[in-house]
């Protein structure tokens, strides 16, 4: 059974249509890839899937409920549905006000009503597991911007959501925080499901195993990562690869700029060729 | 916490001192950690008694009275182990300053016996005019120094939770919320504007180039926070907040907080005698 089921939804600011009769949907556990280049609405899906925003036409549902006005003025619903929905945004400075991190995660339990020695518990449990142990007591305003990512991260697991809706999540974190981001984004699984919002190609395989590729607040392909990232025209048009120019030896080439190993025929050493005549390959 | 060349200009020296007040809300954590006296009351008990206090002080017409309340509010200050320096510094000259420019002139203005001349410009100083400008700088000084000895012995989130005690409405406890919230945010934007302009800059801002950029620092900022302050507020709203302040402490009433509310009452019972 699908777990949100998006018909048609639009939705625009005022001056931006920022998404233009989407329809897709996503089934309970899955784990999908929303792909896409600045500005084609990943954010704005994201924030509708949360309830945050509603679709000014068409629909957002969730486990069979339509997400508008009405539905989330349902307390009962509401309180639910947070419960099971966790966001990290994609700028961690929204959503870092406490004046510690341990007042930071324990902000969501406080507002879900968890009993205080729960909430100590879990916090502390949740610190040792993200390795921000040595962070408990700081303010999060004053981390640097990897720390804050997971600070962020951290906060919205202490409810173990059954929905995690990521923004950007890897974007800003040095390589090794990349990669335990990555490595918790997989061991995560375990029949939730997880929404990513992303342009970093790279890491789709590791976190999808759908990709939903947004262009312009429409959605414009959905399929496997491998099948999405083997269409290098879409992924050209879509604005998700770049000409990547740069130099062997003396020879100046380019090719799609896909972060993927690759090998080219070299120009014969001790000739620089003007830019636009390198010939291509990937 | 702001290094740069020494010839400050205006807008540098604007940023720098938001820097500050950075720091101060950081004090403000710190001081209301302390074992002091005032840090172990419930909130409760501190909102209403510093209401009874700012509210008495300001309303007599007895100068007296008022003076009492901030010899009583100086010995918390010294009980609750705040420095007397940081009180000088944040609150009694800033509220001197600022008083001040109000109360100045009403010297001169009020109407009354002269009791001297100014020299040079021989403008006439009445006993009634001096006594109105003395009567106002007390009344603020001491309410200051009251709601200064609150917010120093009391963490934020249960300065707000004891508002909403006393009933004050969700909308304007989540208001005061969001905003401390976002102060934060709006002065770290505010700053690393103004050092990515400067880094792109080399040498100094002449005036008009100042004039420049503080116009278009505050256009930008206005627009982002009006946003930024958008994005926190879904940010809270995702994690299922309401509007309700939740916080990890329950409040209780020991004896401590029995005792100082009868002594509370007991001032406020006064207060209303002597007036
Ligand atoms: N608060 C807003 N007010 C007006 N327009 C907005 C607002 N937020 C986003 N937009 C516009 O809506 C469009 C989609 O924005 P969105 O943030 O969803 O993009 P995105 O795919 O998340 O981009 P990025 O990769 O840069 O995060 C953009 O054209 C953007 O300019
Ligand atoms: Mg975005």
């Amino acid at each position: 059974m699908n777990l949100f089921d998006i018909q048609c939804a639009s939705y625009r600011y005022r001056e931006v249509q920022a998404l233009d009769s989407v329809t897709f949907s996503i089934k309970r556990g899955e784990r999908v890839a929303i792909l896409g280049a600045n500005g084609s609405g990943k954010s704005t899906i994201l924030r509708l899937l949360d309830g945050l925003y509603f679709a000014q036409s068409g629909s957002v549902c969730f486990d069979g409920r339509v997400l508008n006005e009405e539905s989330l003025r349902d307390e009962e619903f509401s309180f639910e549905f947070r419960r099971r929905v966790g966001f990290v945004f994609q700028n961690p400075d929204v959503q870092l006000f406490s004046p510690t991190v341990f007042d930071e995660l324990a902000f969501g339990p406080l507002q879900m009503h968890w009993p205080k020695s729960k909430i100590i518990e879990a916090i502390d449990s949740m610190l040792d597991r993200m390795n921000l142990l040595h962070l408990k007591h700081r303010v999060p305003h004053r981390l640097s911007g990897g720390e804050k990512k997971r600070v962020a991260l951290a906060s919205v697991l202490m409810l173990d959501p059954e929905v995690l809706l990521l923004d950007e999540p890897t974007s800003s974190l040095d390589p090794k925080s990349q990669s335990q981001m990555i490595e918790f984004l997989q061991e995560f699984q375990g029949g939730k499901t997880v929404v990513t919002a992303t342009h970093d190609l790279e890491i789709v395989g590791d976190i999808a195993e759908r990709c939903i590729v947004f262009e312009d607040g429409r959605v414009a392909q959905t399929g496997t990562p491998s099948r999405i990232l083997g269409d290098e025209l879409l992924l050209r048009r879509t604005s998700l690869i770049h000409e990547h120019r740069h130099m062997h030896g003396f020879g100046v080439h380019k090719h799609p700029h896909l972060h993927k190993f690759h090998t080219h025929p070299h120009e014969p050493i001790g000739r620089i060729k003007p830019l636009s005549e390198s010939p291509g390959s990937s | 916490m702001f290094r740069r060349k020494s010839s400050f200009g205006f807008l540098e020296k604007t940023i720098a001192n938001l820097g500050e007040i950075l720091n101060h809300a950081d004090q403000a954590t710190l001081t209301s950690g302390e074992k002091g006296m005032l840090q172990q009351l419930d909130p409760r008990v501190k909102v209403g008694g510093a209401l009874v206090l700012i509210v008495g002080a300001v309303s007599t017409s007895d100068l007296w009275v008022t003076g009492a309340v901030f010899l009583f509010s100086i010995l918390m200050i010294a009980l609750s182990r705040l420095s007397f320096r940081l009180y000088l510094e944040r609150t009694w000259l800033g509220v001197l300053f600022f008083t001040g420019l109000i109360a100045l002139p009403a010297i001169f203005t009020t109407p009354g016996v002269t009791i001297f001349h100014l020299p040079l410009l021989h403008w006439p100083i009445s006993s009634q005019g001096v006594q109105s400008a003395w009567r106002l700088l007390a009344r603020a000084e001491t309410a200051a120094t009251v709601a200064m000895l609150l917010i120093l012995t009391t963490p934020w989130t249960h300065l707000l939770k004891s508002l909403r005690f006393f009933r004050l409405p969700v909308i304007i406890v989540t208001i005061l919320s969001m905003t401390h919230r976002y102060l934060f945010l709006l002065l770290h934007l505010t700053q690393n504007f103004l050092d990515a302009r400067s880094s792109r800059k080399v040498g100094r801002w002449s005036p008009s180039q100042q004039r420049e950029l503080t116009a278009s620092i505050l256009a930008v900022l206005l627009s982002r926070s009006l946003q930024l302050s958008e994005e926190v507020y879904l940010a809270m709203q995702s994690r299922g907040f309401t509007g309700e302040i939740h916080i990890l402490d329950e409040f209780c009433f020991r004896k401590r907080d029995w005792l100082s509310m009868m002594i509370l009452t007991t001032i406020a019972v006064l207060l209303i005698m002597l007036r």
